[in-house]
């Protein structure tokens, strides 16, 4: 049970913000001065826009409509070039039951018109939403993602299995969990398999790995399979591929795995539990699925440290090193680096991270998000894996 | 308490750690020279096991003797079969594990 803001499509939020979202890079800098303006706003830029192709064009508008949608998101200012981009999601997002306003720039005019055009709707919806209050919630309305960025040898050890323990309390009180990151988990893929609550599942998650190789393969990257586990890795401790993917597995925790989604799409946790996205591996652009898919809260293990979190979904960072705890204790909410030292079981580091889990949903800020450094990325398939 | 900014020092006195019950290897934290007993963690317990090679720091130490071609188990998962037979106290790794 937590305390969250019903949406009207049945969704609960863990925070009550509106969204400014630009659709395109051209209007991106618009979208940013109408955030710095009013408050309880949030960013969404884009790049590379409209002419968009395949595959992309379909990630893409996933990936916009996913991020309106997300359940913190309380309504939506989209802000693009002309009408014909704006009414194209605004259309859809309408429908599914959410504000939304649009900010055409061809249709006002000017740079300062469209600001002034944006403030004034995003103030006015920041307003309205003002009156909505948190109340009960079960807990199987959430969605944790989990993340893992900045890795070291404490990510296996420490992080990665005290935030697996974490999934798994969260599950057992009826909450769902998303897993990411297609490249970090080949070698793993016949395990979670096995894993699957049926066959549908078990081929959909192999298939997933099959289709990131084969991309990697058009891309004229060499058998990524052959070059893991690196020499770096060897040298410092991996013995096999699939060492490597279990200690990213292992933050997702020991349940069956109930689903396979494609990027951005969204996570629907009938029933809830565990869950895998397919998306590419660097943090921005998986996070931005998580969001899309309607991750409330993301859990993120970091080694070496990493900056980023979501700006539609409360980041909470987390470190099992405890170099990298004691530098960042302005950035880390929860640090698990005692499993180290033994003063600290695993078990305990995942208590730690559930209670931070469940404060967060009740209102708790993460350190990441007073700060106004949250990145969205919408990966490019193809691109980067 | 230990001096958590001191990189090298990661660990303390504790020398390596099992993650999941049911693991036949745990992973050491810092550097154990062979023959030195080191001192291994498993949930709230300790327990100790004499190293009989040298261990780096990130390595595998066996916990239990694991035969040829029986499986390696970390994070309550098969990760590889032992190429041959592995002693407790062992390292394990590419020359005596294969996928």
């Amino acid at each position: 049970m937590f305390f969250g803001y019903p949406r009207p499509n049945g969704s609960v939020g863990v925070r009550n913000r509106v969204g400014i979202i630009s659709l395109m890079d051209n209007t991106n800098g618009i979208a940013r001065k109408i955030t710095e303006n009013v408050r309880g706003t949030d960013l969404v830029t884009d790049l590379f826009g409209r002419k968009m192709i395949g595959r992309n064009h379909d990630m893409r508008l996933r990936a916009i409509h996913g991020m309106a949608m997300n359940p913190n998101i309380a309504g939506v200012v989209l802000v693009s070039l002309h009408k014909p981009s704006v009414d194209a999601f605004a259309g859809p997002i309408a429908a599914a039951g959410k504000d939304v306003e649009c900010v055409a720039y061809q249709e006002v005019g000017s740079t300062f018109r469209a600001i002034e055009k944006g403030i004034v709707a995003a103030a006015k919806m920041v307003r309205k939403f003002s009156a909505t209050q948190r109340s009960e919630q079960p807990l199987s309305k959430l969605i944790f993602g989990v993340e893992c960025g900045g890795s070291d040898f404490s990510s296996g050890l420490s992080g990665n299995p005290a935030l697996g323990h974490a999934a798994d309390l969260l599950m057992d009180a009826g909450g769902s969990v998303v897993l990411s990151e297609t490249a970090e988990i080949m070698g793993a893929e016949h395990l979670l398999a096995e894993r699957s609550v049926n066959k549908d599942v078990a081929a959909k998650i192999v298939q997933a790995i099959a289709d990131m190789e084969e991309m990697s393969r058009m891309g004229g990257v060499d058998d990524i399979r052959k070059t893991n586990p690196s020499a770096d890795n060897i040298n410092g401790g991996l013995t096999t591929l699939a060492e490597k993917a279990l200690g990213a597995v292992k933050k997702a925790g020991t349940k069956p795995l109930q689903g396979v989604v494609d990027y951005c799409e969204p996570v629907i946790p009938e029933p809830p539990g565990f869950y895998f996205m397919s998306t590419p591996a660097p943090a921005c652009e998986s996070m931005t699925g998580f969001a899309a898919g309607g991750a409330q809260i993301i859990g993120f293990n970091t080694g070496l440290g990493q900056p980023s979190s979501h700006p539609f979904a409360p980041t909470i960072k987390i470190s099992g090193n405890p170099l990298t705890a004691s530098r960042g204790f302005d950035d880390l909410d929860v640090d698990v680096s005692d499993i180290l030292t033994g003063e600290m079981s695993i078990e305990e580091g995942g208590q730690r991270i559930y209670e931070e889990f469940l404060a967060v949903a009740n209102g708790r800020y993460t350190f990441t998000e007073l700060y106004g450094t949250a990145q969205s990325t919408i990966g490019v398939a193809g691109a980067s894996f | 308490m230990p001096d958590k900014t001191t990189h090298s020092n990661l660990g303390g006195a504790l020398d390596a750690i099992v993650i999941t019950e049911g693991d036949n290897v745990a992973v050491c934290l810092h550097d154990i020279e062979s023959g030195a007993e080191a001192s291994i963690r498993l949930g709230k317990d300790n327990f100790a096991v004499t190293a009989t090679n040298p261990v780096p720091r990130g390595h595998k130490l066996a916990v239990r003797d694991i035969a040829e071609g029986e499986s390696v188990l970390k994070y309550g998962e098969v990760i590889g079969k032992a190429s041959q037979n592995i002693g407790t106290g062992n390292h394990v790794h590419v020359h005596n594990v294969v996928d």
